[in-house]
């Protein structure tokens, strides 16, 4: 049967392939008519794209263990004072998988890195160069990444912002090849290596001082704490627990969900009944829009309970909607909103240069910004990128960034401003509430 | 008692989802005897169907039909493109649809970027009905999905196109000799059962979020409908659902939702060791 049919075959074969064409046609016209032109390709795939051959180290002080060969690239072509081999920074970031939304930012944001500290006379004299690399929020690719950075692009700093999954695959690579690494998302505390410094939000730092005020606040006092089941959340609820309890509060239920759940309608029942009048969902991406959309019509939304959350960021929000939205406080380290001169002028230009529609910079994007920064601070304190001497030279340092003062603690996390956003009735978020300094409640003397 | 009301109706609610989602694994997969990894993109896509229907100021309703009719002509293109080619072999498709779900994956990403979107509920609120409160569009889901689930069943089961398709599996060669016009009813098979994903992910479109990889949560728990309702009879789906609902709702409301997922999926290895199925040669 086979001879006589192919011919058949193939021409169904040729129909096919137009149809589909045709399909994909369509859809991406429906995509162009929407309000979001297409977004162009991250800058990224750029900065992968640049070259950075292997055999030709980024090496500069006297006390790194790689060889020198003689240096053949020549400064960029930018009439700006810093000159020479430049300062290579790698950028450890998730710009596709699930996490994949928080990309964007971050690769532009590598620009800003690039122009601000050369624009300031570089490190050392010396202009930065980024190199991004992309974990797929997958810890294996992410051990990879962190492979390339060090071996295939000689990078003299990693800064990361990634899940905990992929720091704790990761962080042996730096450690062993000797490299510093800022670990810059929020994250669960409890870090602590000779090589790292971790410059994210902590629980302890989003909820010590919100937790009391979201109580006075509101008048509520029985909490329900849902998240999805995980060690951030966990810990987060964990101490969420002792302040609510030290605030003369009490947790009337506590539920976890597995990543991916579609479905809310038992768990918003259990809430229904439970008496609560505050929740506090730390749930991400999906999970957060599904359990929200489908809250308000169990009775349990917003208007209902007020919710504290620790993580509901700008596009997870702006599709619940502000009819789900409005009333909402969200706890973080920054918000675009942030009112402050430095800060003001830095979100015009940030949607100045990557257009209106870009994605916002955000938490994440800024606490790499400030990892940047407090790195090239530290490096110029310490005349030498090398990693010991870079290390001793950010322990105590302080720095004043769009995101406010910031200074790294003697456990080598960040003393920073946490800032409470109430979600307007517009979908906007609004900064109710700033705690300048907060500590954060970690101990670590590697 | 109100209680007991409610957690029936989220589990008539779970089982309708199921119910539709796995419908057309059902058919691809249970009938046809294709591993069909790409099954959960069908049903993102579906919901971005959704997503442009509503962009576009359109009724939800519409996209029903309209994820339907995008998700067949799709569905049938990948039929003859690619399946058509290899069906006979089951590594190769695992391996074929497996690919075949990234790059579907990759080029919505590439058309609607990796944002979440996001579809408004039509009919936002509760109804009272059995003296509890229950969200209206649940209601709505439940009654769509199941004229959808009973009708698809019933044209595979007691109509000559159903015949066809059930002869082919049978026994391709015979039937292609016989005069049955094997190409045309697999290339409908096959976009059915897409088309059946297209109408479940524009159905759940307005109760979560829509995004690129929204597909793969949906795999699993259509696989496990069509292992736990048995693969060769197509009202097993109907079965399986219920039987997956009522021990993921039932655990839920005992223990949490992480005992009931791996309570469902012990539930599925039960059943593979219960049944022992065939793997070649089903019949409907």
């Amino acid at each position: 049967m086979g001879s006589t049919l192919k011919p058949r075959t193939r021409s169904r074969f040729r129909t096919a392939a137009i149809m589909m064409a045709l399909l994909l046609g369509m859809a991406a016209a429906c995509a162009t008519s929407d309000d979001e032109p297409a977004v162009a390709e991250p800058a990224a795939t750029e900065a992968e794209a640049a070259p950075a051959p292997a055999d030709e180290p980024a090496d500069d002080s006297d006390a790194a263990p790689e060889p020198t060969e003689a240096p053949a690239t020549t400064a960029p072509d930018e009439p700006a004072e810093p000159s020479g081999e430049p300062v290579r920074i790698g950028i450890l970031f998730s710009n596709s998988g699930p996490a994949g939304i928080f990309g964007q930012p971050t690769a532009n944001i590598a620009e800003f890195i690039e122009e601000d500290i050369n624009a300031a006379g570089g490190i050392n004299g010396r202009p930065v160069e980024t190199f991004l690399a992309d974990d797929a929020t997958d810890p294996a690719v992410g051990r990879q990444a962190m492979e390339q950075l060090i071996e295939s692009d000689g990078v003299d700093v990693v800064l990361g912002t990634h899940s905990s999954a992929t720091r704790e695959a990761a962080k042996p690579l730096a450690e062993d090849a000797g490299v510093l690494y800022i670990y810059a998302a929020l994250y669960e505390g409890g870090e602590c290596s000779p090589v790292m410094f971790n410059t994210g939000e902590v629980p302890s730092q989003q909820l010590a001082p919100v937790i009391p005020w979201m109580m006075d606040e509101t008048g509520g006092s029985k909490w329900f704490l849902l998240g999805n089941d995980y060690v951030w959340p966990r810990r987060s609820f964990e101490l969420a627990r002792q302040y609510i309890e030290a605030a003369g509060g009490e947790v009337v239920g506590e539920e976890y969900v597995p990543l991916g759940t579609q479905d809310f309608s038992s768990v918003a029942q259990q809430i229904a009944g439970s008496g609560a009048d505050l929740i506090f969902p730390a749930l991400v991406g999906g999970d957060a829009i599904a359990f929200e959309t489908q809250a308000v019509d169990f009775g349990i939304g917003q208007d209902a309970i007020p919710r504290l959350a620790n993580i509901y960021e700008e596009n997870v929000l702006g599709v619940m909607g502000p009819a789900v939205t409005a009333g909402m406080r969200v706890t973080l380290g920054y918000f675009k909103e942030v009112d402050n001169p430095a800060n003001n002028a830095f979100v015009a230009r940030y949607f100045e240069q990557f257009g209106a529609d870009a994605p916002p910079h955000m938490t994440f994007s800024s606490h790499i910004y400030d990892a940047a920064l407090l790195y090239a601070a530290a490096a110029n304190a310490a005349g030498t990128t090398d990693t010991a001497a870079v290390a001793a030279a950010l322990e105590g340092l302080s720095l004043s960034t769009p995101t406010g003062d910031i200074s790294i603690t003697g456990s080598r996390h960040l003393a920073q401003p946490i800032y409470v956003a109430e979600i307007q009735s517009d979908g906007s978020q609004l900064i109710v509430q700033s705690f300048p300094a907060v500590e954060p409640d970690e101990t670590c003397s590697p | 008692m109100d209680a007991l009301t409610l957690e029936l109706l989220n589990g008539l609610s779970l089982f309708a989802t199921l119910a539709i989602v796995a419908l057309g694994l059902g058919i691809v997969f249970g009938l046809m005897g294709i591993i069909n990894l790409a099954h959960g993109e069908f049903v993102m896509i579906g919901a971005y169907v959704a997503y442009v229907t509503h962009a576009n100021g359109l009724s939800h309703w519409l996209s029903l039909p309209l994820a339907a009719v995008v998700l067949f002509v799709l569905g049938a293109c990948i039929e003859v493109g690619l399946i058509r080619r290899i069906h006979r072999r089951p590594e190769v498709t695992i391996l074929a649809t497996f690919g075949l779900s990234i790059c579907l994956r990759q080029a919505v990403e590439l058309i609607f970027t990796k944002d979440f979107r996001g579809v408004p509920n039509p009919v936002p609120g509760a109804t009272r009905a059995f003296g509890v409160l229950f969200p209206t569009y649940r209601y709505v889901l439940i009654g769509i999905a199941v004229v959808v689930v009973v009708v698809t069943l019933l044209a595979f089961t007691r109509s000559r196109f159903g015949l066809t398709v059930r002869a082919i599996v049978a026994d391709r060669d015979l039937a292609d000799a016989s005069g049955v016009r094997t190409g045309i009813a697999y290339f409908c098979a096959f976009g059915i059962g897409a088309a059946t994903a297209g109408i479940a992910g524009a159905l759940v479109a307005p109760l979560g979020a829509i995004e690129p990889q929204a597909g793969l949560a949906y795999l699993p728990g259509a696989f496990l409908v069509v292992i736990v309702g048995g693969f060769n009879r197509l009202w097993g789906v109907i079965a399986g659902a219920l039987v997956v609902a009522a021990v993921q709702t039932g655990v839920i409301h005992f223990y949490d939702a992480v005992w009931a997922q791996i309570a469902a999926l012990a539930l599925a290895v039960l059943m593979l060791q219960l049944r022992r199925v065939p793997v070649e040669g089903a019949t409907a």
